[in-house]
């Protein structure tokens, strides 16, 4: 497990206390970084949401651009999750979450 | 106010550098006490008698990392730099854990506090969730009253009828206000054990230190280029900040780093608390003494001297940020010299040298409200 997934882990788990968190399998190679989602149980819902950890640097060019959105829908999240959650990697080890919804294609 | 009291002790020194306060008395008729006196004054210093190690992880985006729990919590308690990784900024995550997973603290001296008093030994993030939680609570009940009073519409209900019933609605509502506090809430939480906090605990049965204070890169090298602070070198520091052989290293890949730590470097030198904005979309959040104490009262967005943006850009920045009740400052950082004199400046490790060459100008960026902001 590389650093940005395993911050975001435990920040899910021993932080925003989510259940049933695990890292899923699949993952995609993107500029040189490796993405993967991490998928689990916020406490009180019922829900699965998929979360996207991404790093962010005050001083460097961002990895996060729709075209990576685009990229992990189609390589990395099923049918059934409508929407992600983006997990953004301040470079103080603070993370902000974003939902990200699929959005409909039109054509 | 003790709880204020107690912070203003707890965070009596703005940044890591103190003022020594502590010599001993003179007394002009006793020349031993002016031996002693001067022996006082020759042997203290102004300064951490150490310097704190710090971990430095990641290869494209590096993590700075101090792990020694003494060391984390002497960088928060002078000038709060620093952002616990599992916590909202303070590292309070191990006693927080501590407290929910019923390890080696009791809950009794909670309970025996009156309603309106906050528990000393909640954390901050825990006051917050249990707020939250009244908050939705409050909500959840004046839904039910306003049910009733749909209800009494529909049927047609009389003004007077109306009146009497928004009358009791009121009441019943500050009643169930007054009645609420934090501490029963608690009541409601959900403590049970889950089968991850089994890795939290070691086989001795004590907790592992799972949370680092994170540094972010600026704070770094303010700790260490303009404090002694840090047990690394700005030189060591910044070749790990940009993980390129020197000879490859070009204007664009130092830029950004040098302009963000210009503005940091200005604002701390002037007695603000400097902490990352990235909350609220912008670079730096200022607070006038830090976190404990008030909200933070400006955002601060870095720009280059020459930068323009589409109006749309700063517009809804700026709202977002009165949004949250701050006041955005646009911080324009101007570049003295040619782009290739920066580069040979950061290549040769003169940084005193590199950072005295830019200037920095500021604007505040308000939204005006003509019918609301006469002034």
């Amino acid at each position: 497990m590389d650093e940005k997934l395993e911050l975001v882990r435990n920040n899910l788990v021993h932080y925003q206390q989510w259940e049933d968190v695990r890292v899923s399998p699949a993952s995609f190679q993107w500029e040189g970084e490796n993405i993967q989602l991490i998928i689990g149980k916020p406490s009180n819902s019922e829900r699965e949401e998929c979360v996207l950890p991404v790093e962010y640097s005050q001083y460097q060019e961002s990895l996060l651009t729709t075209n990576l959105i685009d990229a992990t829908f189609t390589n990395l999240v099923s049918e059934e999750f409508e929407r992600i959650v983006l997990a953004i990697i301040g470079d103080d080890g603070t993370v902000v979450f974003y939902y990200i919804t699929r959005g409909t294609s039109t054509i | 106010m003790a709880k204020g009291h107690t912070a203003r002790l707890r965070y009596k020194y703005p940044l890591p550098i103190h003022p020594i306060d502590d010599l001993p008395d003179l007394i002009p008729q006793n020349p031993l006490s002016w031996a002693y006196w001067t022996y006082c004054y020759l042997t203290k210093v102004n300064y951490l008698k150490f310097r704190i190690p710090v971990e430095i992880i990641g290869q494209k985006y590096v993590h700075i990392l101090v792990r020694n729990s003494y060391h984390m919590q002497y960088l928060w308690e002078n000038g709060f730099f620093g952002t616990g990784q599992f916590s909202r900024s303070e590292p309070t995550w191990k006693n927080r854990t501590l407290e929910r997973l019923n390890i080696g603290l009791t809950n009794t001296r909670i309970n025996t506090l009156s309603n309106n008093t906050i528990p000393e030994t909640l954390q901050l993030e825990e006051i917050t969730k249990r707020r939250r939680m009244l908050r939705i609570e409050f909500k959840q009940q004046r839904e039910k009253l306003e049910k009733q009073l749909l209800q009494l519409r529909k049927n047609n209900g009389s003004i007077e009828e109306e009146k009497e019933l928004l009358e009791k609605e009121r009441e019943m509502l500050r009643d169930f206000k007054a009645k609420q506090s934090l501490i029963d809430i608690e009541h409601s939480f959900n403590n049970n054990e889950r089968l991850e906090d089994f890795e939290l605990i070691d086989t001795n049965g004590n907790i592992i230190e799972l949370e680092a204070l994170e540094l972010l890169p600026v704070e770094a090298i303010f700790l260490t280029f303009s404090l002694p602070v840090l047990n690394i070198s700005v030189q060591e520091l910044c070749s790990r900040l940009v993980p390129k052989p020197v000879q490859n290293i070009k204007y664009d890949d130092i830029q950004l780093l040098i302009r963000k730590y210009i503005v940091y470097h200005h604002y701390r030198s002037r007695g603000w608390c400097v902490r990352s904005g990235i909350k609220f979309g912008c670079e730096y959040l200022l607070y006038k003494r830090g976190p404990p104490f008030q909200h933070a009262e400006f955002c601060v967005l870095v720009l280059d001297a020459e930068e323009s943006q589409d109006y749309t850009w700063y517009s809804s920045i700026a709202r977002v940020i009165g949004g949250a009740r701050k006041s955005l400052v646009l911080c324009y950082v101007h570049n003295e010299l040619p782009e290739k004199n920066i580069l040979q400046l950061w290549k040769s490790g003169n940084f005193t040298e590199l950072f005295s060459k830019f200037n920095v100008g500021e604007i505040v960026y308000k939204r005006w409200v003509p019918g609301k902001n006469r002034d």
